[in-house]
């Protein structure tokens, strides 16, 4: 799908949607990616914090992607996914939308988050990549949980 | 090198350190008792042990400085030398030279200590020693000749005063003449009494610690298994109970129940070892850090047989030596001033460990000045960890707790020692992750305690399993003192508290529900409800629950990712249909519940 030549930096990209937007993480940061399954609400946690899930024996907390970012809020149903993500050395699962695809595109058309972004989650973006006539956000996965505290 | 050499080797370090560790703690003893000939055999035999095998080995620096240590170790059994202070400095020294050389040995780095000045030393204090000790010796008391004098009584006006000539003070001139009438015995006999306690080891088995965890790994996972079929079995019995195989269903899975049980405790046993292994370092630690503040203290330790899991005795040392550093560096007051309070010259820490239902306790009492409440609140306020309202408002028991906040310490000066503000917030950390609790009680000018409580074991719980808002929590067992069924009226409101009374004494109550803040608030309106009373040191406070749903073991998961702290949860825990249970933390609860009210 991408038109990358030799010699240029490709990068590999898991792509999902939240309402209308399409965002993507690195790929070497995803595990897996699973349908939901049920999950147990975590006492006096955040409200993005949708609870812990048990994927094959191991107990792992689970994040609404819609609440952390400040997207109007949506039941979950048929094509949400839960991304599984190595994140800092803790497994994290990311609720999202759906899933779209795996893309493979030049690291030079990605350009900076624009400055005039100023809301409170342009912290969470590393940049946006400008595809045909898609605009793809690309996710920092560090800096969302990092300083998830003050949100 | 062949295998079996290596085997050897590392088999003769292992023993070694051992040996090591076992007589380190004799000599401090020895330096407070003064002569003791049963100590001093055992700790020149052990020297000769491992001067032996090091020798058979081929390692010479071990061997120079076993044989110079043994030397001294010898004419002090026989009496010939006394104990003095600059003797026993030297002693450990050769000791710490010991642990280094095998240190090397084990990893293999090839590094050679140079041990000459070492042996030398040895040699020169000995030599001090037998022509009169410069520095006076150490004195022994009456009392102890007294007890002496029915096995060897003619070491003793040698130890008294470093030479044999019974011509000394009156005290040591009586004995001197009783033991110059039996002076024919031997001293090399001193030691024949206690020749049996070498062959006292029994038949032990070294196991690698990986191959014992994954027993107890696969343990873990068959009681999981085994709460599975309970739940299945369980279906079968209230379903197709005419079915005379549901019977036998029934039979063998209670059987499998017992032997599981069993078998969990079995495999819990083996990785049990006696936490004398971690207290064996402290009379030393002890002596060295009092030494280098200019304190006199020491130390006494009770209960160092009591059994506790591996992992305890791996992370139990760290936060155990902070505190006894503390207590001497902050607690103990310099002899001066114990003199002008009145109090002995010399300090005193006492480590009493007992086991305590399913925790183990291990307290460490000073004697010293005790913590300054109000020093506290102030350094607190002034460090902007707490209001002037809060700290003024907070009780003293809630007040003691701030020693435990990061970044916190008292002590005008820091000394080397402690106070480099990475403090007590460490030991609270440490002890956290063992799922265990620390409380300290002070009193001014009378000491303060700390009291450690920890589970026995760290993988599995017993729990009660409860319902809130239709979601199922496990509360550990240990610190539930009983659970009530109460009536909505037997609930009173004092100050915007809600309590109940049990047994006349008022107990202030939570709804379980209001604390996690999870689910809807339905349970408040019924006319009865189930409330689990915890008790955690002194402190005490009920749970209401909408209900109670029995006993269960859950194996312990931590949790990654999720603030444990604040969502009063240690860890959670995977139940027979696949769900998921939070485990509650209520020691987090009591700290942050019970001390707002």
């Amino acid at each position: 799908m991408s038109t990358a030549t030799a010699g240029e930096e490709i990068l590999q990209l898991v792509s999902f949607t939240l309402k209308d937007e399409e965002y993507a993480v690195d790929i070497l940061n995803v595990q897996e990616i699973n349908r939901i399954t049920e999950i147990t609400q975590v006492p006096n946690s955040p409200d993005y914090v949708e609870g812990v899930i048990n994927l094959r024996g191991k107990v792992m907390p689970v994040i609404n992607l819609r609440k952390k970012f400040g997207i109007e809020e949506k039941e979950t149903d048929d094509t949400s996914r839960i991304i599984i993500m190595d994140i800092q050395g803790v497994t994290n699962g990311l609720i999202v939308d759906s899933v779209s695809e795996v893309l493979r595109i030049p690291a030079d058309i990605v350009e900076p988050p624009p400055q005039i972004s100023s809301g409170l989650n342009s912290r969470f973006i590393k940049g946006i990549a400008k595809l045909d006539n898609r605009l793809i956000i690309l996710i920092d996965i560090n800096k969302l949980l990092g300083d998830g505290v003050e949100v | 090198m062949p295998d079996e050499m290596e085997e050897i080797i590392s088999e003769f370090i292992t023993e070694a350190e051992e040996s090591l560790d076992r007589i380190e703690p004799l000599f401090v003893e020895l330096e407070q008792k003064g002569h003791d000939a049963d100590m001093l055999n055992d700790i020149f035999r052990s020297m000769h042990t491992i001067k032996g095998a090091a020798g058979f080995l081929g390692f010479q620096s071990i061997v120079d400085v076993a044989h110079s240590s043994e030397n001294i170790m010898k004419k002090l059994r026989d009496g010939e030398i006394t104990l003095s202070k600059r003797l026993m400095d030297v002693i450990l020294k050769a000791i710490d030279m010991l642990r280094l050389l095998l240190e090397h040995l084990r990893e293999k780095d090839g590094i050679e200590e140079d041990v000459a000045p070492l042996t030398q030393e040895l040699e020169n204090v000995l030599k001090e020693s037998l022509s009169g000790s410069p520095d006076g010796g150490v004195t022994v008391e009456t009392r102890e000749k007294e007890k002496d004098e029915t096995s060897r009584p003619q070491d003793d006006n040698a130890v008294s005063n470093g030479e044999p000539a019974p011509s000394h003070g009156d005290e040591t001139q009586r004995h001197g003449e009783e033991d110059n009438a039996e002076k024919p015995g031997e001293p090399a006999q001193v030691h024949k009494d206690t020749s049996h306690k070498a062959k006292e080891a029994a038949q032990n088995l070294r196991v690698d610690v990986e191959r014992i965890d994954k027993v107890m790994d696969l343990a873990g996972e068959m009681v999981l298994i085994r709460n599975r079929l309970l739940n299945i079995s369980h279906y079968f019995d209230l379903n197709y109970s005419s079915d005379t195989q549901t019977e036998t269903l029934m039979e063998a899975v209670s059987f499998l129940d017992r032997v599981t049980s069993d078998m969990q405790l079995a495999v819990m046993k083996i990785r049990m070892q006696p936490i004398q292994k971690v207290f064996s370092k402290f009379p030393r630690l002890v002596r060295d850090i009092s030494a280098s503040v200019n304190k006199k203290v020491e130390i006494e330790i009770y209960g160092e047989g009591t059994e506790v899991d591996k992992s305890v005795i791996e992370h139990i040392g760290d936060p155990m030596t902070h505190i006894l550093r503390n207590s001497i560096d902050h607690g103990i007051e310099s002899p001066e001033e114990r003199i002008a309070k009145g109090k002995p010259e010399k300090g005193k820490i006492v480590v009493n460990t007992y086991q305590k239902g399913n925790q183990i306790v291990i307290e460490i009492t000073d004697d010293g000045k005790g913590i300054d409440i109000e020093k506290l609140k102030e350094k607190a306020v002034e460090k902007g960890m707490l209001t002037e309202e809060e700290a003024s408002k907070m009780s003293d028991e809630a007040a003691v707790n701030i020693i435990f906040m990061p970044g916190f310490s008292t002590k005008e000066t820091a000394t080397e020692l402690s106070g480099r503000g990475v403090g007590m917030d460490v030991v609270n950390n440490n002890i956290s992750l063992l799922n265990g609790y620390v409380e300290v009680s002070t009193q001014k000018d009378k000491g303060s305690t700390f009291r450690i409580c920890i589970p026995l074991t760290l993988a599995i719980i017993q729990a009660l399993m409860v319902e809130v808002a239709g979601i199922k929590y496990a509360i550990p067992l240990s610190p539930i003192e009983e659970t009530l069924k109460i009536s909505k009226d037997e609930v009173d409101n004092i100050t915007g508290q809600d309590v109940i009374v049990i047994r006349n004494k008022v107990c202030p109550l939570f709804e379980l529900n209001g604390i996690l803040g999870t689910g809807s608030n339905g349970g408040h309106d019924r006319d009865h409800k189930y409330v689990v009373v915890i008790s955690l040191g002194e402190k005490k406070f009920c749970l209401a629950v909408d209900k109670l749903l029995g006993q269960e073991e859950v194996v312990i998961k931590t949790l990654e990712g999720i603030d444990t702290a604040s969502s009063y949860v240690l860890g959670a825990s995977i139940t027979g249909d696949g769900k998921i249970v939070f485990i509650l933390d209520v020691t987090a609860m009591s700290r942050s519940l019970v001390e707002a009210t």
